[in-house]
């Protein structure tokens, strides 16, 4: 399956009938926004970054799919763009991928310790918190 | 005699479980230094249906303080995402730091929409729950700490 990038999201929203909206504190930011009311009642919501850059991390992609724009799989996202005609959604919800995020409370905290944003970005979050109870285990007087 | 009567005693008033709008109107700062000073809320009562607290911003804090939030970085070559599973939102940019402000931008504005729009999104089956957090957010960020509460390590870790 292609992978998606902010344009094609653009383009979803505009196929399913989002409204585009800008920012109630004024301006639109680096972001488009949209917001969709269904018929039920549910209240989708999601943003979209100006260019065209694929939406690299997968585990966000699912959060969008899943969270903002309430889809059961990326096969209905596709469609909407391939027949240009707006989404069928029921409730099902689809099931979460492998891949792991790092709690931001455990990266603030690397950082503070003056662990780089660098070799954070090569971390799991085993990792990340593995490396983080080192440096909390480590003496006071033994902080390099 | 009637609550609205003026000779009430102040001990009546702070040990009334309700007031009337009449009597919150005309003993206003007494009410509101019982809610802030004396840190305990008073319940104001229009007609018979219609009821507000009134409760110090310390003690809705305390409250709210249950509703944690447990942000998610992501990190990819050229990006930062962080998603935030409470109010289905994510901030972005180039670095942690970008991510962080643009996500709590993010917060402010969806704060704004929900204000603006309450009974929508308090009818929404997938909006409603968001209301305490976004309560929270929207006194701490009236506070200047919007950014502590929503990066602070939780008490309670994330569901897996």
């Amino acid at each position: 399956m292609a992978q998606p990038r902010w344009s094609d999201l653009r383009r979803f929203c505009e196929i399913d009938g989002w409204e585009e909206r800008g920012r109630t504190r004024g301006g639109t930011g680096d972001h488009f926004r949209y917001r969709k009311v269904l018929s039920d009642g549910r209240v989708l919501r999601t943003k979209a970054s100006h260019g065209s850059d694929e939406i690299g991390y997968p585990r966000l992609w699912h959060h969008i799919l899943r969270d903002q724009l309430e889809l059961d799989s990326e096969e209905q996202f596709w469609d909407v763009l391939r027949t240009g005609e707006p989404v069928a959604r029921t409730s099902d919800v689809a099931p979460s991928p492998a891949a792991a995020s790092i709690p931001v409370w455990v990266v603030s905290s690397l950082l503070r310790a003056g662990v780089p944003e660098a070799d954070i970005r090569e971390m799991s979050a085993e990792d990340a918190k593995r490396r983080l109870e080192e440096l909390w285990s480590r003496p006071p007087d033994d902080e390099s | 005699m009637s609550l609205d009567n003026n000779v009430q005693s102040v001990h009546s008033v702070l040990m009334s479980r309700t007031i009337s709008a009449t009597l919150a109107r005309k003993r206003w700062s007494e009410y509101f230094d019982r809610a802030v000073h004396d840190r305990w809320p008073v319940l104001i009562e229009r007609g018979s249906r219609e009821r507000g607290p009134l409760i110090g911003s310390d003690e809705l804090e305390l409250v709210l303080s249950r509703y944690e939030f447990h942000p998610e970085a992501f990190f990819e070559p050229a990006a930062v995402s962080i998603w935030l599973p409470e109010l289905a939102l994510f901030g972005r940019g180039e670095s942690f730091a970008d991510a962080q402000a643009d996500l709590v931008d993010e917060v402010r504005d969806y704060i704004d929409e929900y204000v603006a729009d309450a009974p929508l999104y308090l009818r929404a089956a997938n909006r409603s729950s968001h209301f305490p957090y976004v309560l929270r957010a929207f006194v701490a960020d009236s506070a200047g700490r919007l950014p502590d509460i929503l990066f602070a390590e939780p008490a309670v870790a994330a569901d897996a």
